[in-house]
């Protein structure tokens, strides 16, 4: 889909037709973690029309990226790379009787990197609407290519398949479970990443291109529990998320969301997420020279490591159609066996792989 | 002709036409029955018999107009009513006469019932389907489909998988939503899973196994053309995945399939 053509359907999205309502959301997100840098605008636009039975919306996404990460330090002839990539959107919902059924549309490019995602839907309700079940699966067809070799270009396709049911247990509370399934088959990994090799007596050798098998079927299991407390006027979100994959990749997820309304204007959500994961079967973080297996890699996310994630977002409704909401994020993320290596020939520099991040966002809902 | 004969022919014209316009006025505003529903959740039926397709399940206090006299077949009595599906679309419907629903008041109603056609479909139905995949490979599959809900239908089935040179055995279960767009035509999305029992190594794809591991995951949307309670046919794009132990293979084409209501 062209550029203008999805530009075009924002604006007209973006017309409310008479009966129909309009709302859009504007955010820029900031990441920075001492070494990476993104800059992430994004601008989403929906429409609620025939009689709030149809729902159609557009949305384009652009992150900026400079990074002089570990992996760019060690590897990159110049030390810091830089990046762009532009994200279009569009989805369509229809409510059918007794559930919806929806389609969607993901494109992104950037210089080594375009993925083109087609995406349905349905839900179907029992029970005079306590009960939904949920489904969808999406195709998505990626080129992977290497911004120093033209000639370069890999295929990863991938398909997704997911499963809900959302029970109303009370006035109060409701619990919802999911679960994804993700094959991914082609192209899994990155033409820049390397894997790093020593030697027995522990001199660094030669590093290698990363070969990871050609697939990899990924599972997740979540449970979310919402509850809202009526003498204290808190809503509760719990989330626990189980993930398991064929590259033996084990997580667990907890987060809990936190939010209460101040008066008609202000409102205050309270994040914490806690993340730990085991690795994956073929990851090192140094390979032995002369007994590297077939299956190697330079993906630190693949490692053994465990996160914590803490935010808040407060917003502040100036009007009934203008909302102004800020978001901050304070990310740390520490790895078990994974080493920086600095300078990469040079193993007196290595030290321990440790990542903290802040993330700021400002945000503004708009509806009309 | 005789002047007597040409006036009582006048008389009889001008009568013939009052009687026909009458006729006419009245049609306009047809006087039916308004029935009421007073259980929890009364099944309103595409047709006349319990083995229809439920068009919609009403709550309690749910009004309808209905035909002044119930409908008599094999299969029962049943009220036939007008429902509204949304704020634009209605339909007839059937509901059985020893459910949940009584008379509540007669009324001459805009909405001529006969304006609105019926489409009684099949809850039971034998459904072939046949996939054509990218990288010559085939699905092909007998199922046996029942709508458990309006819109909502549950199916078992067996069939092949077709790979270059070799077929491989799978029985498996799927369910979707269907619904009604226009008059015959609805739309539908589904979601499937299956088991292969038992392939040869190396037939799903290079390195899949000869056991139990195998399986396949299946989503599909499309349109379907219903032909009344005896058949339809319907048109689709699908996605399959194929799992053998910790591989896979990822593949989309397009999708046919023929029902016949039983």
């Amino acid at each position: 889909m062209t550029k203008s053509a999805l530009l075009l359907m924002i604006l007209l999205a973006a017309r409310p037709a008479r009966g129909a309502t309009v709302e859009a959301s504007t955010l820029v997100r900031h990441y920075d973690d001492g070494e990476t840098r993104v800059t992430s605008p994004s601008l989403d636009v929906d429409t609620v029309f025939n009689n709030d039975r149809m729902k159609f919306g557009v949305g384009v996404a652009n992150d900026i990226l400079t990074s002089a990460s570990s992996d760019v330090r060690t590897y990159s002839s110049k030390g810091q790379i830089e990046d762009n990539r532009l994200e279009f959107s569009s989805a369509f919902e229809t409510a059918v009787p007794d559930g919806t059924m929806g389609f969607g549309y993901t494109q992104s490019d950037e210089v080594d990197y375009s993925s083109r995602i087609v995406s349905a839907s349905a839900t179907r309700e029992f029970f005079q609407k306590n009960t939904v079940i949920g489904f969808g699966f999406s195709n998505g067809q990626d080129r992977i290519g290497d911004a120093s070799d033209p000639m370069f270009e890999e295929p990863m396709n991938h398909q997704v398949y997911s499963l809900s049911l959302t029970q109303v247990l009370s006035r109060q509370s409701i619990v919802q479970f999911l679960y994804d399934f993700r094959v991914e088959s082609g192209y899994v990994m990155s033409p820049y990443r390397k894997a790093k090799v020593k030697d027995a007596t522990g001199a660094i050798q030669p590093s290698l291109p990363e070969n990871h098998p050609r697939t990899r079927n990924r599972n997740a299991l979540a449970v979310k529990y919402n509850y809202f407390s009526q003498p204290l006027d808190i809503s509760f979100a719990t989330t626990y998320r189980f993930y398991f994959d064929s590259w033996e990749v084990r997580s667990h997820t907890l987060e809990e969301r936190i939010s209460k309304e101040f008066g008609k204007r202000w409102s205050l959500s309270l994040i914490l997420r806690y993340y730990m994961q085991s690795k994956a079967s073929f990851f090192q973080d140094y390979y032995e020279d002369g007994n590297v297996p077939p299956f190697r890699t330079g993906n630190t996310t693949l490692s053994t490591y465990n996160s914590v994630l803490a935010g808040l977002r407060p917003q502040y409704n100036i009007s009934s159609g203008f909302g102004l909401y800020m978001k901050y994020e304070y990310y740390l993320q520490t790895f078990q066996d994974v080493s920086d290596a600095g300078l990469y020939f040079d193993a007196n520099d290595d030290k321990k792989l440790k990542t903290n991040a802040q993330v700021v966002g400002l945000g503004l809902n708009m509806k009309f | 002709m005789p002047p007597q004969q040409a006036l009582f022919t006048f008389w009889l014209r001008l009568v013939c036409a009052l009687v026909t316009l009458l006729t006419a006025v009245t049609s306009l505003a047809r006087t039916r029955d308004i029935m009421i529903t007073y259980g929890e959740r009364v099944t309103v039926y595409t047709g006349p018999g319990r083995f229809y397709r439920p068009l919609l399940i009403v709550p309690s206090g749910t009004e309808m107009p209905a035909a002044t006299s119930p409908v008599k077949n094999k299969h029962g009595e049943f009220f036939k009513v007008l429902v509204t599906l949304s704020d634009k679309r209605k339909a007839i419907g059937y509901v059985p006469v020893d459910s949940e629903i009584r008379k509540k008041s007669s009324a001459d109603l805009a909405d001529d019932m006969e304006s609105f056609q019926e489409y009684p479909l099949a809850k039971h139905s034998l459904q072939a389907t046949y996939a054509h995949l990218r990288t010559e490979r085939r699905l092909v599959t007998v199922g046996y489909m029942k709508y458990v809900a309006p819109g909502f239908y549950l199916k078992g089935f067996a069939g092949s998988f077709l790979s270059p040179g070799s077929s491989s055995p799978l029985i498996g279960a799927e369910f979707g939503n269907d619904a009604l767009l226009l008059k015959r035509l609805s739309g539908f999305a589904s979601y499937t899973m299956g088991v292969f029992l038992r392939p040869k190594k190396d037939t799903l794809f290079e390195g899949s196994k000869n056991d139990l591991s195998n399986f396949l995951v299946q989503g599909a949307l499309g349109l379907r053309l219903n032909f009344g309670e005896v058949a339809s046919i319907s048109l689709g794009a699908t996605q399959v995945a194929l799992v053998s132990a910790n591989n896979s293979l990822v593949t989309f084409g397009g999708l046919a399939t023929l029902e016949w209501g039983l």
